[in-house]
């Protein structure tokens, strides 16, 4: 229950506030119908929640309040300056105590005065106990006295609906049995495994600090008859009698009016999509901590697995005995959990969004600071503050973002007399934007300054040995302005400062790519130059393509996976040894996944080729593999502090087998396939991607050795 | 109804008096360990019928034991041996699959009777 | 991690013993996190060779080392008395493949001499010293340096 402790206190919180206002305008106009409901309303939530945290005296106190408030908002009752004088007492001690819990846990301020004083008022003398709370007077199940909340009868009700039946077990455990709490427990985990427990007399707190005598009532919904309920308790240690009743519901007549809504949606998950029940209501919000999203994710983690696995189970038996009925609900079962499970991950994901403007936010005064320092007149626009993304992706892409405006300020807008001269308003513009686009995250950066100027780039490339003459002939201008992601480039540029841009750009795109995305530049020289950043909307999950090589299974980042290919091996072609598909008018290098992981020779197998073709930024790289096992999600797992980095592997994921499977970092592995071809640092890391028809001479392929001609166009061979 | 039982335990005494107990009744000890990880080891070795498994050992307790225990032998049969205000690490236990639990001092006739609803 | 302070002033020592080729070697048993049994490995691309690959323990990811071929021993065959000794030097947690897990054993601190490079096949950095127990000889491992040891330029140079 503590873990509810700041929901709940944030709760109280806003039902105190609500109080306040209501006492003060009923106070102004003491016939407001509306103000009197909204007042039962809100010492009926926090009566149901109060009792349901085993704030007692608060409940009390609050059920104490909601009569005297029913009988003034029926009628029944008026408002007089005393009953105004006597709720701001009330408000003044609720207010004490939500401060006495946050400080000791628990209240201390005595109510009783106030109840009987409120009870004077003229109302029934009922007695709240934790059973009864939340439940209208005179409301009750027939089933040992027992009182059910509105949440239970809902669910019971629902239950009884799909033939599920609801039974109320009371048990006596035997007398001086040591451990009783523990001896409850062992009952409760037992029906668990024949039905599901729903709630207990008294609580299952109550339960657990052996605050009952020796007998307790567990309300229990299950397909199992009594009989076999009562056997399963009887046969646990220490109980000494068990007895299993049907519920059945009373019919009740004050159904209507009755203010549920409040207990209840206090039940429901929060997502910031899901419309208020009650027209009346506010949307409320409350404070969850981080770390308890985060192991909430770790848990449906867990859960999509285990979801996983059992699908496969059932594929498994489906296969072994087709058409058996079990199977079939088994699966039909198996089919709901998964909705569900895809539901809950849905709402976490959710509840883990923050609006991007957490972040965005500090940059106008950061961008207004570089501008002024750097003697340059900006305007700076944000869109899409209100796009939401993964909080942990939020940081992971703080510091990409501050180099980027960062560059923008100082290299691509000029100084006012420059744009002046260039026929441009002494004031540039920097905009930034964020966007959904289907499951990724678009943040653009975009400056109307000089653009970035490719000559130089070629120049700096050449001075620092990255690209040789020849390579820079043969790359396209995108490739070129790629050139200022390569390590050595930014690394001298932070020195030397030549060109028009290049602060850190490897480090920003290594940052992106790390967490799945990719960076883009578009560039016009004296128009200016956009950054394009696509990003995963959560790092905790992500869809993944499986692939089979060899006996492992490895896991390909959808948003790296363009497209699956089948290739027959007389379309392949060797230009420079290297083998290359033409695909779509382009020429596309295909490797051996087996090969560039360090598996085997690298040599392609026989036979027809399953080819994934995958992309990174603006390269692509065909990867050959054994088998395509399918599209899934996976839970992103680290490989661990002693393996370290891994070239070409991101992380590992569980299988639903159970097996380990790894997860390819697709960026990585393209940059490797260049490498491995003995071109270190190459300029063009990206394969040539522009178009070119199929006349090996005008192709720029993918490069294999640094001799040019050498072309060896032999089909397809070993 | 015979069987080969497991005492885990640090105390000297506690492991005698289990064993005498479990002896004296038709039971074979067939191997005492006095810490969690020496309980794994022995019951990889010796696959008893039935496990006493006290709670607070040096090593490795007796619940990170039954953790370890199920989650290779799901079939593992255990019996918590606590002492007493050790509820909630007693229901961590029974959580993690342990069948049941004995509050030491505790009555033998009840001991005997957890033992055997645990191993039938 | 013992140091030989910390054996001075123990009475006895706890340990893990396990086979590993023609010898019994010991690891102290606080740092021994559970013993498993073999389990399917998945691979690590490019790894160093002793890293047979990472295993799936109850949701995490721990990779394995096989200690034959972390000691360069004669590599042996998986039988179904392999185990793979879990254990936790922080910040790691990885699994060691052994011949087999024979028992938990104590030393007495004086049955326990340095390491002397004619008792094992294996080089004398990676060991803490010699136990004798009755007419057996323990060889008692420094896990630290087991894992650690020339690992981060072999790795490193994996990664390159």
């Amino acid at each position: 229950m503590t873990q509810y402790l700041a929901v709940f206190l944030d709760e109280v919180g806003e039902q105190i506030q609500k109080l306040e206002e209501g006492i003060l305008a009923l106070e102004r106009d003491h016939h407001d119908r509306e103000v009197l409901h909204s007042l039962f309303r809100a010492a009926h939530t926090i009566k149901g929640s109060s009792a349901a945290m085993g704030f007692e005296r608060m409940s009390r106190l609050t059920h104490g309040m909601e009569e005297v408030l029913d009988r003034l908002r029926k009628g029944e009752a008026s408002v007089t300056v005393e009953v105004v004088d006597l709720l701001l007492a009330c408000l003044d001690a609720l207010k004490a105590m939500k401060e006495e819990v946050i400080v000791h846990g628990q209240e201390i301020t005595d109510p009783s005065e106030l109840i009987a004083r409120l009870e004077r008022q003229g109302c029934r003398d009922v007695p709240a106990s934790a059973g009864s709370l939340s439940t209208p007077p005179g409301r009750s199940d027939q089933a040992k006295g027992i009182l059910l909340n509105e949440y239970e009868r809902r669910i019971l009700r629902q239950a009884a609906l799909h033939g599920v039946e609801p039974y109320i077990v009371t048990v006596r455990v035997v007398p001086g049995c040591p451990m009783k709490g523990v001896r409850a427990f062992m009952v409760t985990r037992a029906l668990e495994e024949l039905g599901e427990v729903v709630g207990s007399r008294p609580s299952a707190e109550e339960l657990e600090k052996e605050q009952f005598d020796e007998t307790f009532s567990l309300i229990v919904l299950s397909h199992e008859d009594p009989d076999r309920l009562r056997n399963t308790v009887a046969s646990i240690l220490d109980i000494a009698a068990v007895d299993v009743a049907p519920w059945k519901e009373e019919v009740s007549q004050d159904e209507e009016g009755s203010p549920t809504s409040e207990t209840r949606i206090s039940q429901e998950p929060r997502g910031p999509s899901r419309a208020p029940e009650g027209a009346q209501r506010v949307n409320q919000t409350v404070r969850v901590d981080v770390e308890r999203l985060d192991e909430l994710m770790n848990l449906v983690g867990e859960l999509v697995i285990d979801r996983i696995r059992l699908t496969r189970i059932n594929k498994e038996l489906a296969g072994r005995f087709n058409h058996d009925r079990l199977i079939d609900e088994l699966m039909e079962t198996s089919r709901h959990i998964g909705r569900i499970t895809n539901e809950l991950q849905a709402q976490i994901m959710k509840a883990r969004m923050l609006p991007i403007d957490q972040l965005f936010s500090r940059f106008p005064r950061m961008v207004r600071d570089l501008a002024r320092q750097a003697g340059k007149q900006v305007e700076f626009l944000m869109e899409g503050r209100e796009t939401e993304l993964d909080r942990t992706v939020i940081e992971q892409i703080s510091d990409p973002l501050i180099h980027l405006l960062r560059n923008a300020v100082d290299h691509g807008i000029e100084t006012p007399e420059e744009r002046l001269k260039a026929g441009k308003p002494a004031k540039g513009v920097i905009r930034l934007r964020a966007s959904h686009e289907e499951n990724s995250i678009v943040i653009i950066v975009e400056d109307d300054g000089r653009g970035i100027d490719l000559d130089r780039v070629k120049a700096k490339a050449l001075a620092l040995g990255l690209v040789s003459e020849e390579q820079l002939e043969r790359m396209s201008d995108q490739e070129i302005t790629e050139l200022v992601f390569l390590p050595g480039f930014s690394t001298a540029e932070r020195t030397s400062d030549v060109s028009g841009r290049g602060v850190g750009m490897d480090i920003v795109r290594n940052n992106i790519q790390a967490i799945g995305g990719s960076v883009r530049i578009r560039t016009q020289r004296g128009t200016g130059t956009r950054v394009i950043l696509k990003l995963p909307l959560t790092l905790a999950i992500m869809r993944a393509l499986l692939v089979g090589v060899g006996e492992g299974t490895y896991a390909l980042p959808l948003g790296s996976v363009q497209e699956i290919i089948r290739t027959r091996p007389e379309e392949v072609h060797f230009i420079n040894q290297q083998a290359v598909i033409l695909l779509r008018q382009e020429v596309l290098p295909i490797l051996s996944l087996a090969g560039l992981l360090g598996l085997d020779g690298g040599q392609l197998p026989d036979g027809d080729l399953l080819c994934v073709v995958a992309i990174s930024g603006d390269s692509k790289l065909g990867l050959v593999v054994d088998r395509l096992i399918g599209e899934q999600e996976v839970v992103i797992k680290s490989l661990g502090s002693y393996l370290g980095d891994v070239p070409g592997i991101s992380g590992a994921t569980i299988l639903g087998d159970g097996r380990v499977g790894l997860i390819l970092d697709v960026g990585r592995l393209i940059w490797m396939a260049a490498d491995s071809r003995g071109r270190e640092r190459r300029a063009d890391r990206g394969i040539p991607h522009r178009t070119a028809s199929l006349q090996p001479s005008e192709v720029v392929p993918y490069r294999v050795t640094e001799e040019p001609g050498e072309r060896e166009e032999v089909g397809y061979a070993r | 109804m015979p069987g080969k039982v497991l005492v885990v335990d640090d105390a000297t005494f506690m492991r005698a008096m289990i064993k005498d107990i479990l002896t004296a009744n038709g039971y074979e000890v067939v191997g005492e360990a006095t810490n969690g990880v020496e309980a794994l080891v022995r019951y990889e070795e010796l696959r008893p019928d039935l496990v006493t498994m006290d709670i607070t050992m040096p090593e490795m307790d007796g619940v990170t034991a039954v953790k370890q225990l199920m989650s290779r032998y799901p079939d593992a049969k255990i019996i918590m041996v606590s002492a007493m205000g050790q509820q909630a690490l007693v229901v961590d236990a029974i959580q993690a699959g342990a069948k049941d639990f004995v509050v030491k001092p505790f009555d033998v006739n009840r001991f005997l009777e957890a033992v055997r609803r645990a191993m039938g | 991690m013992v140091s030989g302070s910390d054996v001075q002033q123990k009475k006895e020592e706890q340990l893990v013993a396990f086979q590993l080729d023609k010898e019994i070697y010991g690891v102290d048993i606080a740092m021994v996190h559970e013993i498993i049994r073999m389990q399917e490995i998945t691979r690590i691309p490019r790894a160093p060779s002793f890293i047979e690959g990472v295993i799936n323990l109850r949701g995490k990811v721990i990779p394995v080392l096989d200690l034959r071929k972390r000691f360069n021993l004669p590599n042996g065959q998986y039988t179904d008395k392999t185990r793979i000794v879990v254990v936790e030097i922080p910040p790691h947690t990885v699994g060691l493949i052994v011949d087999a897990v024979s028992e938990v054993l104590r030393l007495p601190v004086e049955a326990i001499e340095p390491p002397s490079p004619v008792i094992a096949n294996v080089d004398v950095e990676y060991l803490r010293g010699v136990g004798k127990l009755a007419d057996r000889l323990i060889i008692l491992l420094d896990l630290e340096k087991v894992l650690t040891k020339t690992e981060k330029a072999e790795l490193a140079a994996a990664s390159v």
